[in-house]
């Protein structure tokens, strides 16, 4: 299939992928998982990934909070800088930033390897000796995003949390715990559950979605260059469409 | 007496890639512990074929019989356990490049064989290296390696499982002549110490002349001729006679 696929050919993709999430899930549910393969998948994505998600978000959160004050001061609300950083960062900013960043670095990490890996013909010598390559290459990585991709969000959002306070203490310091005491303030469970749900959908996505991506490569470098761009490319339009269906789901369910 | 079930057959095997007839009702068959050369030039279907035969790819039309069980309709589950009865030597070898050499057969034991005890997988790792002749790399990693290791060490993850049926996708290609010869002797004396059934894939005359009980020159998909090295290389029909030349 060509680049410049038409509308059906997306639609096509699309059916594979979730087939594709099928057979995953068959295969995990069919057989013995392998957990010391998740811990070593998951340390090495967390691993990989935490350094960049720190130091995105603290930049997010010190950004946000350096421009939003002067808009809050003009009406004398600067109390309500930490409240309103923190709404920002936990339903919406640090999923979402936590995600594109993983869509970005795992997602091309896991596209390429499984790419390489089906190039090289390693998925098909699996295959050919009664070995479940869904089960040994696509499970391990699809669980390790799912579990390890919530926890670099809460890690995330920790950051962006320093960040924001760092922002505000540039221009007038503030103790950090009572920046934390007015930053929770406002926040309910009802901002957080469905913020925690939608990170477990974006992990899934984005492993589901690389792994997809690289056992569809097609033969040589370039099927494993545009296995990864795919991946990633994929992986962050996933997560602003599951996004917008969370967004969408929890007002419905919530009513904010 | 009844005869010997094939260790493998293709039955009228038809497969076609962008409209074209690449196998076309093809007819083939593989003795218990005879090594097949299959001959073609280059995009003539070989490695359609070889894919067809072990399952990777679906015929279009026609059976693939393998010891007697057709591979099209096995349910994933008999499809598994036959395919633990195949080992496959892949063109470019198919190491697992993330793991060493002891890992490449480790993980094949501990998933094939289903053994987890460390002692066994290590001493049944010992015993297949030590069969191609790769004991030294044992700790190595395959970026470690030359070309023909690579190859042994792909032939001894196939024999890990103690596979009756081997396929060697074009073992030679890619090889210096002496490391070629190498391969080739090996895949003799596997046949010979384990009596395995063999279907060698090659457009290496040397390889295809050292390894085989019988050749079949593949051309449009279908089987031009039949016979043993000698019988082949004398034929008078010109097509057949310029594979040899």
């Amino acid at each position: 299939m060509n680049d410049r696929e038409g509308i059906s050919g997306r639609m096509e993709r699309l059916g594979r992928l979730v087939r594709f999430a099928g057979r995953t899930a068959s295969a995990l549910f069919n057989a013995r998982p392998d957990l010391s393969e998740w811990i070593r998948q998951g340390y090495l994505l967390g691993n990989r990934s935490f350094g960049l998600v720190a130091v995105t978000a603290f930049i997010v959160g010190l950004v946000l909070t350096v421009q939003s004050r002067p808009t809050l001061a003009l009406f004398g609300a600067e109390n309500w800088l930490p409240s309103m950083v923190a709404l920002s960062i936990f339903k919406e900013i640090g999923p979402v930033i936590t995600a594109l960043v993983c869509a970005g670095r795992i997602g091309s990490g896991i596209g390429a390897e499984v790419a390489s890996m089906k190039v090289s013909e390693q998925l098909d010598a699996m295959e050919v000796s009664g070995i479940s390559a869904l089960n040994c290459v696509a499970v391990p990585r699809v669980a390790a995003t799912t579990l390890v991709i919530p926890v670099l969000v809460l890690l995330g959002d920790a950051a962006a949390l320093l960040g924001s306070w760092v922002g505000m203490a540039i221009s007038s310091p503030m103790a950090p715990s009572l920046f934390l005491t007015h930053a929770f303030e406002n926040l309910a469970y009802s901002d957080l559950l469905p913020a925690v749900a939608k990170t477990v959908a974006f992990g899934l996505y984005i492993g589901l979605c690389a792994a997809h991506c690289g056992f569809e490569a097609e033969p040589g470098p370039a099927g494993v260059a545009k296995a990864t761009n795919r991946a990633v490319v994929q992986g962050i339009f996933g997560v602003f469409l599951i996004d917008l269906a969370a967004v969408n789901l929890s007002t419905l369910v919530f009513g904010s | 007496m009844a005869a010997a079930t094939p260790a493998l057959q293709m039955i009228d095997g038809t497969r076609r890639i962008g409209g074209r007839a690449v196998l076309d009702r093809l007819q083939l068959s593989l003795g218990q512990g005879e090594t097949l050369v299959v001959l073609g030039r280059s995009g003539c279907g070989k490695t359609v074929l070889l894919k067809c035969l072990a399952g990777l790819m679906r015929l279009d039309e026609g059976t693939v019989l393998v010891q007697g069980q057709d591979l099209g309709r096995a349910d994933p589950a008999s499809l598994s356990l036959l395919r633990r009865k195949m080992g496959f030597l892949f063109q470019g070898a198919a190491i697992y490049d993330s793991l060493s050499v002891r890992g490449n057969l480790a993980f094949q034991i501990r998933k094939q064989l289903l053994i987890r005890d460390p002692a066994e997988v290590d001493r049944l790792t010992r015993e297949v290296l030590a069969d191609v002749g790769l004991e030294d790399a044992y700790g190595r990693m395959p970026s470690e390696l030359s070309g023909g290791m690579r190859k042994r060490l792909g032939l001894a993850r196939a024999l890990v499982s103690k596979p009756g049926l081997i396929f060697y996708d074009e073992p030679t290609t890619g090889l210096d002549p002496v490391t070629s010869q190498e391969i080739s002797r090996l895949i003799r004396e596997t046949q010979r110490a384990r009596g395995v059934a063999a279907l060698v894939v090659t457009h290496d005359l040397h390889c295809a002349k050292a390894t085989a009980d019988r050749i079949v020159i593949l051309g449009g998909g279908a089987c031009l001729a039949e016979g043993s090295y000698a019988q082949l290389e004398a034929s008078e029909d010109e097509a057949i006679r310029a594979f040899f030349l």
